[in-house]
């Protein structure tokens, strides 16, 4: 059944009767896979901005953030070209941009604690040349205490709350990204939220289960 | 106590920006690939530069190291057995000379030419300037207290290059060298240097005598230099084992009667001797004579 919808959406994709905004992601994905720009473009103007908002989560950083972004579409592009893409088992493709894009933070979080070290000998440095410089801090402090108050889960849990809670993904769709049972997305989910019952962002994880 | 809330998303800032530098990693990818062909350009012109370098170019007079030419030179400016140090400093025009490749050799380099070995052989050069072979042993006898050893040499013993000519200034050693193809019969000087190397007073197990055991290094000049004899002071033959019951198996060929073989770099790297003075003899400093085919070398044992 499934190789079935896959044929008909390649055809329909070979045929070029509709434009890449007119696809499914599961299409988008097909053409992706043999390295089509207009598909990747579409996937990247679509689910860009889920993907640098998750990734500031995870790095309360804007530019981190950013730099997350552009390294989770960078080697999506890159195994493009090199005919690895992974395929698409669910019908969107934010699970799959979502766990690239989480193991890009964790690559990056490594990465930056070793730069924090050089530059905290040298001294803090704020851009100050940009703009809204402080409504910028002010959301990466807000999102590094809530990080902080994360910090008391596992980091199985603060998966699980990142992709269901924040990121809205459903229990099935962030099963299959942590290639979990749906049943341990629960349960984790549920531990979670009695640990952070008295934390103030015990609301943050209180989403609603689907 | 103060509930916190999520940071509201926002747009990622230029995203066209972000998207075209994504799509744009492929040409970079390119510009690396042709950066590493070009290097890899460039270390094959030098490395061909380098092997032409070597070989010796296009037969490039300037090119031509004097280490590569015949050596028909060698023999010619073998003429000077021992050289005065004025000679081993003056440029001889025999170096000059390269009858294998006059015939390819440009106009320019045929200008500066030296006259053609017919005006000058290297034969009849040799022979007018050698001492003759005769000569050599008397006169290294009338010089009992010399020894090749102390005397000025070219070079150390041992320390011979494959191309003699162009280890040093010119006219310096060594004169000869044996020439493997050639229908001219060779100049062949007479010369014998030879190096202490050990000296020890100890007994041999064949009788258990005290025997003076020397260790020389010879280094003849000559295609197959040999010794004929070896006398310490005036003592007589110090020839071993001469009272000893023989074990002549046990000596080097130097007692044998038969020929020295040489090495590549014609040295007897290590011949042991086992003279037979007495043990206050052998405890006190000696001259050792050694007359070879290619001369006399005296050595203070």
């Amino acid at each position: 059944m499934i190789r079935q919808q896959r044929a008909a959406r390649s055809a329909d994709w070979a045929s070029r009767s509709t434009t890449p905004a007119d696809l499914d992601d599961a299409s988008l994905w097909l053409g992706l896979a043999r390295a089509d720009q207009a598909c990747f473009t579409e996937l990247f103007t679509r689910h860009n901005k889920v993907v640098y908002n998750f990734a500031f989560r995870s790095t309360a950083s804007w530019s981190s953030a950013e730099d997350v972004t552009q390294s989770t579409f960078m080697n999506l592009w890159k195994r493009a070209r090199q005919g690895n893409v992974d395929p698409l088992t669910l019908p969107t493709a934010v699970p799959l941009l979502l766990s690239m894009t989480r193991h890009e933070c964790l690559n990056h979080v490594r990465s930056h604690q070793r730069q924090l070290r050089l530059v905290g000998r040298v001294g803090d440095h704020t851009d100050a040349s940009s703009n809204n410089v402080s409504e910028w801090m002010e959301r990466e402090s807000t999102m590094t205490q809530i990080r902080q108050a994360l910090s008391v889960l596992s980091e199985e849990q603060i998966a699980v709350v990142e992709l269901v809670a924040w990121a809205g993904l459903a229990m099935a769709e962030c099963a299959e990204v942590l290639d979990v049972p749906e049943g341990t997305v629960k349960s984790r989910l549920n531990r979670a939220r009695h640990q952070l019952r008295d934390s103030p962002i015990a609301h943050l994880v209180g989403g609603d289960l689907r | 106590m103060n509930e916190m809330h999520l940071p509201p998303e926002r747009e990622l800032p230029e995203p066209d920006r972000m998207l075209a530098a994504i799509l744009d990693s492929r040409p970079a990818r390119r510009t690396r690939l042709l950066a590493a062909i070009a290097v890899a350009a460039c270390f094959a012109v030098l490395a061909g530069l380098g092997i032409w370098a070597t070989t010796g170019g296009t037969g490039n007079d300037v090119a031509d190291p004097p280490a590569n030419r015949s050596p028909m030179v060698t023999q010619s400016s073998t003429a000077t057995p021992t050289p005065t140090p004025s000679q081993a400093t003056a440029p001889t025009p025999t170096h000059r000379a390269e009858p294998a490749r006059t015939a390819g050799a440009s106009t320019a380099r045929a200008a500066t030419r030296p006259p053609a070995p017919s005006e000058a052989t290297p034969r009849a050069r040799a022979h007018s300037t050698r001492t003759p072979r005769a000569d050599d042993a008397p006169r290294s006898s009338r010089n009992p207290g010399t020894s090749t050893k102390s005397a000025p040499r070219a070079r150390p013993p041992g320390k011979v290059s494959p191309r003699p000519t162009a280890s040093g200034p010119r006219g310096e050693f060594p004169p000869t060298l044996p020439i493997q193809s050639t229908s001219r019969k060779p100049y062949v000087p007479s010369s014998v240097q030879g190096t202490v190397i050990g000296r020890k007073v100890k007994p041999r197990e064949a009788d258990g005598r005290a025997y003076l055991y020397v260790q020389l290094k010879l280094c003849g000049s000559g295609p197959h230099p040999w010794a004929s004899s070896v006398s310490l002071d005036r003592t007589g033959p110090a020839t071993p084992d001469s009272e000893s019951s023989g074990d002549l198996s046990s000596m080097p060929p130097l007692w044998s009667g038969s020929r020295l073989q040489l090495t590549d770099d014609q040295c007897v790297n290590r011949t042991t001797l086992w003279l037979r003075p007495s043990v206050s003899e052998a405890n006190s400093t000696h001259l050792l004579t050694v007359e070879t085919s290619s001369g006399v070398v005296h050595l203070p044992v």
